[in-house]
């Protein structure tokens, strides 16, 4: 009933209901933006335009789902989002056709710089090439493996949030671990050459 | 070999350190920001945009291919002109100008 009420409350746009979803949520979305974009400012960014369409898109909201899982697929979406504009305007970018592609690793891809404040100063730039190996990774194995290694969410979790069936989620994390050694190997032999 | 074996083991190391992250506390204000925008949204008002936001790097490139195509217009219409006046000063010294013949002063 509570729950009820409290939909009801957001659905009505209330800025109480809204503080106390910012309370529940602020974290979870924020941490999970993090894990997808490792830079603080970056993060924050997308962590508000998902408040934003939260609040815009609540109307839609049937209540199918839980309100967690919904706002884990809408956080999944905003940071898949900007990863992709990033790449496309990477990809279309005027030093880039100077510059050229042979790298295989471009740790400079889709977040402005390295800043995640959860990760040790020592762990930084190990961490900064193991992201950049994630971005080389189909969509669909890459939110499976974020959601699971970084966000440390459960398959069944896993499952809920994407709409897989948890041996589709088992599969995809098996061939996102595969291609994250093959790149990184790559990435190893080249930096050792 | 040995090589191969280190980085495999350093693979799998970093593959699997992947969730050692601590968990961040969302940056100060965080919420206040929100909830204005929020509260923008329900107004109506659009958040401020810059004076140029509409000149974005597509335009930029545009501009700039249309800026050198007017230097370098402006250059050959330059070196034309320069050409032709130093043929004429050329006649001039050698007495070869027609100018010079049709001058009130002969």
């Amino acid at each position: 009933m509570e729950e009820h009420q409290f939909l009801s409350d957001l659905k009505a746009q209330k800025r109480e209901a809204y503080a106390l979803l910012l309370d529940q949520y602020e974290q979870v979305v924020f941490n999970t933006c993090l894990s997808f974009v490792p830079n603080i400012e970056d993060a924050e960014d997308i962590a508000q335009e998902v408040f934003v369409e939260i609040y815009t898109s609540i109307s839609k909201f049937k209540g199918n789902a839980k309100l967690s899982t919904w706002i884990y697929r809408i956080t999944v979406n905003k940071c898949l989002e900007f990863i992709r504009k990033r790449n496309t305007k990477k990809r279309f970018g005027f030093m880039q056709s100077l510059s050229g592609t042979g790298m295989p690793i471009d740790k400079t891809s889709y977040f402005t710089e390295f800043n995640h404040p959860g990760i040790q100063m020592e762990q930084k730039e190990q961490r900064a090439t193991l992201f950049a190996a994630i971005n080389q990774l189909p969509e669909a194995q890459k939110v499976v493996f974020t959601l699971h290694k970084i966000d440390g969410l459960s398959y069944k979790e896993v499952s809920t949030i994407t709409g897989k069936s948890i041996p589709s989620v088992e599969s995809s994390l098996f061939r996102a671990r595969k291609n994250l050694k093959q790149v990184l190997t790559r990435y190893y032999k080249k930096e050792e050459g | 070999m040995e090589n191969t074996k280190r980085n495999i083991h350093r693979i799998d190391k970093l593959i699997d350190a992947a969730g050692d992250i601590a968990s961040v506390n969302t940056p100060p204000f965080f919420k206040d920001k929100v909830l204005v925008r929020l509260g923008q949204i329900q107004e109506g008002i659009q958040p401020a945009q810059p004076v140029l936001h509409w000149f974005s790097p597509k335009f930029q490139a545009i501009a700039l291919l249309v800026f050198v195509m007017l230097n370098i217009g402006a250059l050959l219409y330059y070196k034309k002109d320069l050409k032709a006046q130093e043929v004429q000063t050329f006649a001039e010294i050698y007495g070869f100008s027609a100018s010079e013949e049709t001058s009130i002063l002969n």
